[in-house]
Formats: C-alpha cells, structure tokens, sequence
C-alpha cells in the first residue's frame, strides 16, 4: 500500500463541501487515475493531497505516515511529489536551476544529487539541449515535460499528476503520455488527474470516478470500460446543469 | 583646457554616482521583501535609521572604528528583523493590504521609540577622513563617500554572486516567482521568506550605518529613504540587482542635477516628480520586462 485517503472532506467556504467522504488507494507501483466532470472536485482532492489545502476532516497516509499536519514541503519529504495543473516552471531560472530545485531534500549528497539527475535528464532527453535556457522560453509541452522532470528530482514515492495535458496540443499530448508511460514502465506509483479520458485509459491500472465531490465508484480499464458511455453521457449532463441529455 | 563649468558638473556627477551606490544598497533589501513574500515594507525606512543609531553608539559609547561599528550593528538589526517578522508580518502574509498596515504601524512604533530613547537631535558619525577628499584631476573624490560607495556595490555583488550562484539564493528566487510551486518541491518557504526578512533587515542597518558616516540623521528621517527605495524600484521595475544598482545611480544623477538647477531644497522633489513620471510612462519599471518578479 502506498498513499491511501480515508474520509477525506474538504470546504473552501464554510459549509460548502468541494469533497465529501473521499476514500481511495494507490498502489505501490501502479497507475491510479481519478476521472470526473468539470467541478467535480479533482483538483481540489490533489491541492489537499499535496498539502496546499487543509481538510476539513479525514485522513491521508502515505506507507503509514499521517500526512494531514504536514505543509508541503514536510509532504515531499515523505516522499509524495506533486505536479500541478497550473504552470509551474520558475519562468526565469534556467531549465537546470529548474531541476536542481526539484532536488532541494537531496541536495547536500552530491552522489545521489548527480545519479538522480542524469537518471531524470535521460528520461525527457527533450530537456538536455535546454539546460542553460529559461524556462519560460520553452514550449507549453516541454513546460509540462520540465515540471514532470523536476518533480522526479524530489526522488517521490508517490507523483501526483494534476491534469498533465491541460492546455497542450493534441501532438504535446502524446508525448506528455508517452513520458508516463515510461514511468510507470519504471513503476513508478502514479496517481494521474486529467479530463482526458482516453489517455487516462491508456495508461491506469485502476480508475476511481469522482463526481459532485464524491467517489461514485472504481474499478479496473476491464471493468470500467463497459460502462464509460454512460457515464460519460452522465457527466455531460452535470456539466450542463443537468438541462439536457439524459443523465 | 578645462573649463569650470565642466569642472562642476563632473564634481556633480562623480558625487551623484557615488551617493547613487548608497541609495541602490538603500532600496535592496526592500525589493528583497517585496519579490519574496510579496510584503510592501512601509517601515524599511525606519530599519535604515535604526542601523544608523546602532552604528552611531557602538561607535560612541566603545569607541570602534565606524566601519566595524556597521558590522557588530550586523546581529542587532538580524535580531530586530526576526522579531518582527515572528510578531507582526507572519500570519498576516496571505493578503496584500494586511501587512502594509502592520509595517505601517510599525513605522510609527519604531519612530516614536527612537525619538523617546534618542531625541530627535541630527547626529551623525564623524571619522578622522570626514573631510578628506582625494583629488584625481581637478575632481574632488570625498573618501567617506568612496568608501560607502565601495562597501555599497561590494554587498550589490556579493548578494547578486549569492542569489544566482548558491543553492539558497536560489530558492529565494525560486519563491519570488511561484511559492507554491517552490513548496510542493520540498523547498521549506516560510524559512526562507524568514531568512530573506532578517536578511533584508540586515542590508537595511548596514545602508543605514552609511547614511550615519555621510549624513546627519535623525528619528524622523525613515520616510525619506523610503521614498528614494520607490523610485529606485521603480526605475528598476522590482527586477533583479543591476536593475536596482542602475535605478541608484540614476535617483541619484537627478537628485544631484536638479537640486543643482532648483536648489537643494527641492532635492526631495526631484525624487517625487521622477517616481510620477516613471509611475506614469513606465509603470514596469525602465528596467522591467513584461513578467519580471524575481530579486
């Protein structure tokens, strides 16, 4: 077992619950993926996860260690890395600043520091041409390559993934996916937040389905495949105020 | 042949860069605070006085050289800085306003202390080079200023060495650009911003150990300092150190320029109609790009 979430319930504003009874398992090793419609609260339970917000009540674990009163610096570590859907890249360091931030808890063992970044550069080759270059001149997809890249530097147990293909092109996409593909080849325990559902697919063992902040049910690609119509059906529903469709 | 008139500008002008270091290492550790915890430091004139007095009855009272008054001022104007941020701006750093109001208040306390411990007579540090001056052609170079000049763009380099060379520095950059993404990396961003406080504090006390070696000071005297940190960041555009290095000497050559044609009287309003103007034509800063934030 490595991250486990037990009752998890999360207000911005008083009374107004974004996450309700939230319960979930990540596997060590696997790809773990939370699907849901717009505003169903995904981004709110990987904020939470990562320590930029407090819950309201409930736990989270991770290989045993209560995380709850952890900022999140005390969170990476215990080993739990997050890249957030926002961008993040510190724009005007260059791409090896970049990454020698990532290994901030590390950086006093100059041994481990070195292995760990050449290990990362030769995952996202992409980057070794634009280590002396700012961030901010990259791309949006090596953007999203370099936050990923960085956040390996922090040598996690558990990388949380926040919508990795949120505002990048179709082609961007792939290649962001391809990347995590390669991590999970690497097993690498994952859990992966994103509204695109067939990449979602492609790459999770296990999927939980989040909607109006609640855990409305999980299962593997095999069992969840048979239903995915009608769940997407049910979605576009929600989003539309539940005005069309038939949910 | 060199005429006189060319003789008084380039004494202007070698007087204006030298007091244009001085205002740059001023206005450094309020642009510090600003870039790494968003904190608009109405009190960091006071932090300059208060390193001023520091220095001045080190020097008084144990009778040590000036300059290393200004460096055993070093811990006292750390610890100062750490107790204000532990008392007043930490937990108030989420909103914008909140701590412009307590570093207002903390104006007003600072001030008022040093005037009932100290009075409100000017002093100032007198060394035994106070009036001494080297002649390089027919230009006078003050050795007091000289020397502030050197100390100032010493600190300027060895910060700038700091900030971009080592792990901290940094770290500091990193949380002047995005601290949340600096958190969820490990980086511990409340020690740091701490850090960056005393630090800030610390430039402040030694610039102010300056001001006490080149001008006579007194409690009230803050927020003019303050002032000239506004239009030195302004000109520099909260960006990075030689921004704020060329936006000194610049405060500093109209400063001197124009209270020569106006009238030394009017020295202060030079500062203010350059801080409208830039404010006005270029709100970024002259030095400032579209989307510099760092330190």
């Amino acid at each position: 077992m490595s991250l486990q979430v037990r009752n998890l319930t999360v207000e911005y504003h008083r009374d107004i619950e974004i996450l309700r009874n939230v319960s979930l398992n990540v596997e060590k090793g696997l790809v773990t993926a939370l699907i849901g419609p717009n505003g169903a609260g995904k981004s709110t339970l990987m904020k939470t996860l990562s320590g930029l917000l407090k819950p309201k009540h409930g736990d989270i674990y991770l290989d045993g260690v209560r995380l709850n009163d952890l900022p999140p610096d005390e969170r990476v570590k215990h080993g739990l890395a997050v890249v957030l859907q926002r961008r993040s890249v510190f724009p005007q360091l260059t791409v090896r600043e970049n990454l020698q931030l990532g290994g901030w808890r590390i950086r006093r063992d100059q041994r481990l520091f070195e292995d760990t970044f050449s290990e990362v550069i030769n995952l996202f080759p992409d980057l070794k041409p634009r280590l002396d270059d700012k961030a901010s001149s990259l791309s949006g997809g090596q953007q999203r390559m370099l936050e990923i890249a960085r956040s390996l530097m922090t040598r996690p147990k558990v990388l949380l993934l926040d919508e990795p293909s949120a505002g990048l092109s179709p082609l961007m996409v792939k290649l962001v996916y391809r990347h995590i593909k390669e991590l999970k080849d690497l097993s690498i325990t994952i859990f992966l937040v994103d509204q695109n559902i067939q990449q979602c697919f492609s790459v999770a063992d296990y999927l939980y389905v989040l909607e109006l902040g609640e855990v409305k049910g999980g299962g593997s690609k095999m069992e969840l495949s048979a239903s995915l119509s009608d769940l997407i059906r049910g979605w576009l529903y929600l989003e539309q105020g539940g005005k069309v469709g038939g949910g | 042949m060199i005429f006189p008139l060319e003789v008084l500008f380039g004494q202007l002008l070698v007087g204006a860069i030298l007091l244009g270091g001085l205002y740059s290492l001023v206005t450094i550790g309020l642009a510090l605070i600003f870039g790494v915890m968003r904190i608009l430091n109405i009190a960091h004139g006071e932090f300059i006085i208060f390193g001023a007095y520091t220095a001045y009855w080190i020097t008084s009272l144990m009778g040590v050289d000036p300059l290393l008054a200004i460096v055993l001022a070093i811990p006292v104007s750390a610890f100062l800085g750490y107790i204000v941020n532990r008392l007043l701006i930490r937990g108030v750093t989420k909103s914008f306003d909140a701590p412009i109001v307590s570093s207002f208040g903390l104006l007003l306390i600072m001030q008022a202390s040093m005037l009932i411990a100290w009075t409100g007579d000017p002093r100032s540090i007198v060394t035994p080079f106070t009036a001494e001056s080297i002649h390089v052609g027919p230009v006078l170079l003050p050795i007091i200023r000289l020397i502030a000049f050197a100390v100032s763009i010493t600190i300027l380099t060895l910060l700038y060495i700091f900030l971009s060379k080592t792990y901290l520095g940094r770290a500091i950059r990193a949380i002047s650009q995005d601290s949340e993404s600096a958190a969820t990396l490990g980086i511990p961003v409340q020690k740091i911003q701490t850090f960056t406080f005393v630090l800030s504090t610390v430039l402040a006390g030694i610039s102010g150990g300056l001001v006490a070696l080149l001008l006579s000071f007194q409690p009230t005297f803050g927020p003019e300092f303050l002032l000239k940190s506004f239009v030195v960041l302004a000109l520099a555009g909260v960006g990075n150190i030689p921004g704020v290095i060329a936006g000194g000497l610049i405060l500093g050559i109209g400063e001197s320029y124009g209270s020569f044609f106006l009238g030394s009287g009017l020295r202060n309003v030079v500062a203010y109609a350059m801080l409208i103007i830039l404010l006005l034509a270029r709100p970024r800063g002259l030095f400032g790009g579209r989307a510099v934030r760092e330190v």
